[in-house]
């Protein structure tokens, strides 16, 4: 377990940012931590890196506790958050200057430093001044610079804001990429439902502080709703199959030429499409609806309608 | 605590500076102007207009405590004594304060203003060797400076006045303490005052004016001395260098011990 957290809390002045979280993060794999502004992630990841003191509970972090043991911990993990780079310094000197502090010396710093530049495609203007590079760019020499030791441990806090799509689509398969080279984990916080889809195989949803849900997508989606639904859709107008169905005990809904209905387990719809083919229906698709991290996401955080999910 | 990380943010607030120049123009400009632009003014006028000049040099030597001059100089020597070794001695102290001030104000001020300090809080590098890095990188160049300066201007007084003394006449015993104990500890003196001043101000300039309050005495220094109203023994700059450095180790101690990660960060806005 690379991050095992047990009813960690912090409390700021004025707000609990966050409240008794109970999460774990097996090694080799990508955790998203979801959640509208505020919610406290940038919160955890500075507990987690062991630079905020824990209020109550406690959590430990590649086998070492975050209050007493930081030192330790920051050395084998990389961050990246929304902090500023040196902009007077070139990309190279923030980069020959960040590995130094990882006790990188000499040709194998100067080496991954190249490495790092020629990934991330910032060859041509790797000397110049950071303060003229633009948003994006910036971004990347972050991201780079989080990566400059190779750590075992990536925390990453909203790697793709302000970047376009074309960027953001580079910087997350470098980071599929990444994570996909063994034992290498990363626990990225973003409210960018799409990213972390693809990324992450464990997701955490977060909301004043506290964990609303955690788990695959797969398992969340089970969680909420326990039955399948599926839409069927004819040649010919649904609503006598409705009616048919029916008969045997099975509810559906006619909207024109398609029929929705829930199913308990997803091989009971073979029998049903069988019942409908031979009662002369024309199937042209059947489709489970599946549900997503956006449905799991807004089932936890319903719209305009923050407060009710606390409860 | 380990000497590599204290190295590397060395290196790293060091990298920074060079590329900073507004502190760069200021840390040359200011020692040429005091230690070698105005002495050198002061020195070519007194020697070449000496007849012009001594009539208002009559009245600042009348005012002068004599008792300060060694004896057997004859009129236009003890006026460039007085000048060079006595007068500029205070002017002298400006520059490790200046910038001692400087350099911390960009390091420590700096680095909150500019948003840095987060992503180093970071890294593997614990508070004391963040704090002793940053220390170091201001106070080894003030300290540097203010040598360089101290030995361009002995050799350019001794040569450029060789012809009215005929002998090496600089340093004198002051000097040697104000180069070894004053210089030290009043950059460290004023460093820690930029800290201190970090921990609240919000921006380099606001940090580095309220340091130059530490400039004040100095000018009350060079008042006194040249009017003779507080004359300072060779004794007593020693016993100030030393209570200085005293209070230097009380401030370095009380900084290592009240450093916390959190109040760092925190206290960011
Ligand atoms: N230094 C601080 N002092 C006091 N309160 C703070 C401090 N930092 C954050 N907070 C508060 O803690 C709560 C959580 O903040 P945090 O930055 O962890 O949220 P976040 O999930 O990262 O939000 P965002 O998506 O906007 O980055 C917020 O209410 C914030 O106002
Ligand atoms: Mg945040």
């Amino acid at each position: 377990m690379m991050i095992e957290t047990t009813n960690i809390s912090k409390q700021y002045p004025r707000v609990l940012a966050v409240d008794g979280v109970n999460l774990q993060v097996e090694k080799g794999m990508v955790f998203g931590l979801l959640g509208p502004n505020g919610a406290g992630k940038t919160t955890m990841v500075r507990l987690l890196t062991g630079i905020l003191r824990p209020s109550a509970g406690s959590a430990r972090v590649l086998g070492f506790d975050v209050g007493r043991e930081g030192d330790r911990i920051r050395r084998q993990c990389g961050v990246q958050t929304d902090t500023n780079l040196y902009e007077r310094l070139s990309a190279r000197d923030n980069l020959l200057v960040w590995g130094r502090l990882y006790d990188l010396r000499g040709a194998p710093l100067r080496n991954r430093v190249d490495e790092l530049i020629e990934q991330f495609d910032l060859t041509e203007r790797a000397d110049d001044m950071l303060g003229t590079f633009s948003k994006g760019m910036k971004q990347k020499v972050a991201l780079a610079r989080a990566l400059v030791h190779d750590p075992a441990l990536l925390f990453l806090d909203e790697p793709t804001a302000g970047l376009d799509p074309e960027s953001s689509t580079d910087l997350l398969e470098y980071l599929q990429k990444y994570v996909e080279r063994a034992d290498r984990t990363v626990f990225l916080c973003s409210h960018r439902l799409e990213e972390v889809e693809r990324l992450c195989q464990s997701v955490g949803i977060i909301h004043q502080g506290r964990l609303l849900a955690c788990g695959s997508i797969a398992q969340l989606s089970a969680q909420i709703w326990r039955e399948v639904v599926f839409t069927i859709t004819l040649q010919q107008p649904a609503l006598p199959y409705a009616g048919l169905l029916l008969q045997y005990g099975i509810k559906a809904e006619a909207h024109n030429s398609a029929l929705s209905l829930v199913v308990q387990k997803q091989e009971d719809i073979a029998g049903i499409i069988r019942k409908l083919v031979h009662s002369g229906a024309e199937i042209l698709e059947a489709v489970e609806q599946k549900h997503g991290l956006h449905d799991i996401y807004f089932h936890y955080l319903p719209r305009g309608n923050h407060e009710l999910a606390k409860y | 605590m380990n000497w590599q990380n204290i190295k590397a943010v060395f290196y790293k607030d060091w990298r920074e500076l060079l590329k900073s120049r507004q502190a760069m123009v200021t840390l040359i400009m200011v020692p040429v102007i005091l230690m070698i632009i105005l002495p050198a003014g002061i020195i070519i006028s007194t020697m070449v207009k000496s007849d012009y000049l001594t009539d208002k040099n009559a009245q600042f030597m009348q005012y002068f405590p004599q008792n300060l001059l060694p004896p057997g100089l004859d009129e236009l020597q003890k006026l460039l004594y007085a000048m060079l070794v006595i007068f500029n001695a205070p002017l002298f102290l400006l520059i490790p304060i200046m910038a001692a001030s400087i350099i911390a104000a960009n390091s420590f001020a700096g680095e909150k203003e500019r948003k840095t300090l987060e992503g180093l809080l970071y890294t593997p590098v614990t508070d004391k060797e963040l704090v002793l890095g940053k220390i170091l990188v201001a106070l080894a160049p003030a300290i540097l400076i203010s040598w360089l300066c101290f030995l361009v201007y002995g050799i350019m007084v001794n040569a450029m006045t060789y012809e009215v003394f005929h002998r090496l006449f600089f340093p004198t015993d002051m000097w040697i303490v104000l180069v070894l104990l004053l210089v030290p500890g009043m950059s460290f003196l004023s460093l820690s005052i930029v800290v201190a001043v970090s921990q609240r101000a919000s921006g380099t300039w606001e940090a580095q004016q309220i340091s130059a309050l530490l400039v004040l005495p100095v000018i009350a220094f060079l008042i006194s001395q040249s009017t003779g109203i507080f004359y300072v023994s060779l004794l007593g700059m020693i016993i100030i260098g030393l209570v200085i450095l005293l209070i230097d180790a009380a401030i370095f101690f009380w900084i290592v011990k009240s450093l916390d990660r959190e109040r760092m960060l925190t206290k960011l806005v």
